[in-house]
């Protein structure tokens, strides 16, 4: 370089400029999501804008189009609140979710549990325990309405295991329909939690477990004091999933009971359809959807927390 | 000069008029199903078009007899069906949200009259009176009453293809049996057969429900109906419209709360504890087998039982039965019967179809004398008799019986109409929900009427009372007006 020159640009310069901005992590992470979430939001938000919309009109399929329906605020929701059988719907459907998800994490685990180490045909078994998930709700809900009529196959078994005939009216007894629908949902979907705690299974870090082994440890002991906190963000996971999937719970109850008896398996997916599709009373089905939504979103928040409170502590703790 | 403009004004006047002389003149062809194909012949020169195919959404139970006829149609005429089946029950939501979406993704339906008042008011249901009178199909056959299930607010929309008013079956061999005879009447008083009124059912069903073990599972039971969600609701109603009453008054003020409509449902109540106890799941795919299996001795339900309970191979009771008038009550020393149209499918056509005459013209071909004889007459058939010319069918007795047809076409004198009017399927789904709740026990019958009339206002003031009425009005007339058939 001679006197006089105009100096040459610095290179760490250029690189503070924008390259040196998507070089650094905080933005560049986050540029593969960037396609993803403008489609994502380019698809969802303008239904989500109308949902909301729609909420704040009075509208019937059955009155004309919806652009020239009255808005009437926020009376849809005050429908809403005061419609008692959508509150039961509302209450009956959390706690499906409440008997279902606990039987299927259970399950899951235990199942991933007994697959988790080699053994001679491992493969096969877990391919076995994953089937339930790929077949499609509507059939699992067909072929159970045959199996579980009174006097058929399932009732059947029940009778030669118990050595009396068993008669439960599966899809007719208040207290045994809801059990049904419930039996439906945790048959199929094990599947998904047991390959969710499969997967932490073999994800978990080895080093912990090797020191509590070194240490003394039982099985016991390694399994509760190490395995198990280490995999408390995967049940969260799995907690969350299976949770918001079993809140939208329909094909069962629809398939199995039409709802009932009564409406002893009526869940809120199943009223906001006949409200929305059947009833024509689409305004209302919005604004107790979007009642669902709150209700749902509130829930997967606290999970949210837990699951990053946990990571936290066992990131203070060095395990991850 | 004069003669000139004379003879030019006769050919304007001509000219002018000929589509109307056409129109008025219709298609040509000697019935209706040969007409049907003229019409989709001409329909498809005058576009065109060599083949076509329709789409179609039907309920999954009526492909099996519909398939040929439809496969026949095309092989005449180049027009085709794409069909999709869905749940019987599951019809409206589809069709309205194909309201809705306006996306013209099936150009006709199979649909049950319920529906019919919110679709048309929904724009989805096309009124087809253009094509009727340009086709001519054959609505003069159809029992009286029938044709209305398809007209709304003076229109046609549907076209009829399915009598579903209820018969009762009962077990003649086991009400023929001497000794069985003489223990009824010394019970009951009166000769085992054929009731007149729900009690003398409620008394056969008590008498022939067979429980010699004591395991609280009969090996007979005594009668069967529907009491499932989405059904049980028809069954009460034809027994509340026994009881000479009517759902609603002038004003569309709700009427079934009172003592005819309590009386109905404890005696509806009453009947269940002598049905399977599985009842209240069921419906036509559990209730037919179980009935043909020689496990019921009685049965209230869809004509199309008698394919079922005939079957040759199938049935353990072929040639057993007997088929019945409605039994009803006598109310101020009158018996009334009132066999329910308690489904009845229609052909609609959509407003959206891209071509909604060529699939008017399979609607017309579909519900014709000929070829409506032969949907009904199919050996997997749910499609039931609702023409005159269907009693003296041959095929038709041939596969549901003489007796059954001459009972059935009786029962449809006294047919009375579901609830049609807007929201229909609202006012109904309250109604059986309240229903089961009756029959489960969780409510009185005096609770479940009064809990159902109160939210039938509710619904009444949503869609606007004025308007209502206006439909109830309109419906009224479909009510039968004679007590018991001739």
């Amino acid at each position: 370089m001679r006197a006089g020159d105009p100096p040459a640009p610095d290179r760490r310069a250029v690189r503070r400029g924008v390259l040196g901005r998507l070089e650094r992590e905080r933005v560049f992470k986050w540029i593969p999501f960037v396609p993803v979430q403008t489609l994502f939001v380019a698809l969802l938000l303008p239904n989500f804008l109308l949902l909301v919309y729609l909420s704040l009109l009075s509208w019937r399929i059955t009155r004309g189009a919806w652009w020239n329906a009255p808005f009437t605020g926020l009376d849809a929701f005050m429908v809403a609140i005061g419609d008692e059988r959508f509150l039961w719907a509302l209450a009956r459907t959390f706690l499906f979710a409440a008997a279902a998800v606990p039987l299927e994490l259970g399950l899951g685990f235990g199942l991933a549990l007994l697959c988790r180490s080699p053994f001679r045909g491992r493969r096969v078994y877990s391919t076995i325990l994953l089937l339930p998930m790929m077949i499609v709700p509507a059939v699992v809900g067909y072929d159970l309405s045959m199996l579980l009529i009174d006097q058929g196959p399932f009732n059947q078994i029940l009778s030669v295991l118990a050595g009396r005939a068993i008669t439960v009216r599966w899809l007719s007894d208040y207290t045994a329909a809801p059990l049904a629908v419930i039996g439906a949902d945790v048959w199929q979907w094990t599947s998904l939690t047991f390959l969710i705690f499969l997967s932490g299974f073999a994800g978990l870090p080895q080093d912990p477990i090797r020191a509590a082994r070194v240490m003394g440890a039982t099985r016991w002991q390694v399994f509760r004091y190490v395995e198990l906190p280490l995999l408390k963000p995967v049940i969260a996971i799995a907690v969350v999933l299976r949770s918001m999937e079993a809140l939208k719970i329909f094909d069962y109850p629809m398939l199995l009971t039409q709802g009932g008896p009564g409406n002893a398996t009526e869940t809120v997916a199943v009223y906001l359809w006949r409200v929305g599709w059947e009833f024509a009373r689409v305004s209302h089905a919005a604004a107790m959807s979007l009642i669902l939504l709150v209700a749902v979103a509130v829930y997967v928040f606290i999970a949210i927390r837990v699951l990053r409170r946990e990571r936290r502590r066992l990131a203070a703790e060095g395990i991850a | 000069m004069n003669q000139r403009f004379t003879t030019l004004a006769v050919l304007t006047l001509a000219l002018c008029l000929s589509p109307v002389v056409a129109a008025a003149q219709g298609v040509p062809g000697k019935t209706a199903d040969e007409r049907a194909i003229n019409g989709a012949k001409a329909y498809m020169k005058a576009k065109g078009l060599t083949s076509l195919k329709l789409n179609m959404m039907m309920p999954s139970i009526f492909t099996a007899g519909s398939t040929g006829e439809m496969a026949a149609f095309e092989k005449e005429t180049g027009i085709g069906v794409n069909y999709f089946e869905v749940g019987i029950l599951q019809i409206q939501a589809k069709a309205m949200s194909e309201a809705v979406a306006k996306s013209g993704s099936f150009d006709f339906w199979i649909g049950d009259p319920i529906s019919l008042p919110d679709l048309v008011e929904a724009g989805l249901a096309r009124p087809i009176d253009d094509l009727v009178a340009k086709g001519k199909p054959d609505f003069d056959d159809v029992v009286a009453g029938f044709v209305e299930q398809g007209r709304y607010k003076g229109k046609t929309y549907g076209m009829f293809g399915d009598g579903d008013n209820f018969i009762l079956v009962i077990r003649r061999d086991l009400a023929d049996k001497p000794e069985e005879r003489q223990k009824f009447k010394a019970k009951y008083g009166w000769e085992p057969g054929c009731p007149d009124t729900y009690q003398q059912w409620a008394q056969l069903a008590e008498f022939y429900t067979r429980d010699p073990k004591g395991t609280g599972v009969p090996e007979l039971y005594g009668a069967m109906g529907y009491r499932a969600r989405g059904w049980g609701w028809r069954w009460w109603l034809q027994q509340f419209y026994a009881k000479g009453a009517l759902p609603f008054d002038d004003g569309l003020k709700p009427l079934i709360a009172g003592s005819q409509g309590v009386e109905a449902l404890k005696d509806y109540i009453a009947l269940t504890k002598y049905m399977p106890k599985d009842i209240l799941g069921w419906a036509t795919p559990q209730a037919y087998p179980f009935y043909a299996g020689g496990n019921a001795f009685s049965i209230m339900t869809y004509p199309s039982i008698a394919i079922a309970a005939e079957h040759p191979e199938k049935s353990k009771i072929a040639g057993k039965n007997h088929y019945c008038l409605v039994p009803g009550y006598v109310v101020n020393g009158k018996l009334i019967r009132r066999s329910l149209q308690g489904f009845g499918n229609l052909f609609y056509v959509s407003n959206y179809s891209k071509h909604p005459e060529a699939a008017y013209w399979l609607a017309q071909y579909m519900t014709s004398k000929e070829v409506s004889a032969r949907l009904v007459a199919g050996p997997s058939s749910v499609w039931d008799p609702y023409m005159k010319s269907h009693l003296t069918d041959p095929r038709v007795i041939k596969a549901r019986t003489k007796e059954m047809l001459e009972v059935h076409l009786k029962n449809a004198q006294v047919a009375a109409p579901m609830i049609l009017i807007q929201g229909a399927v609202e006012y109904n789904d309250v109604l059986d929900q309240n229903i089961q709740e009756a029959l489960l026990g969780k409510i009185t019958p005096e609770d479940a009427l009064k809990t159902t009339a109160a939210a039938w206002e509710k619904i009444t003031n949503q869609l606007g009372r004025k308007q209502q009425i206006e439909g109830w009005k309109a419906l009224k007339k479909a009510y039968p007006t004679k007590n018991v058939p001739d």
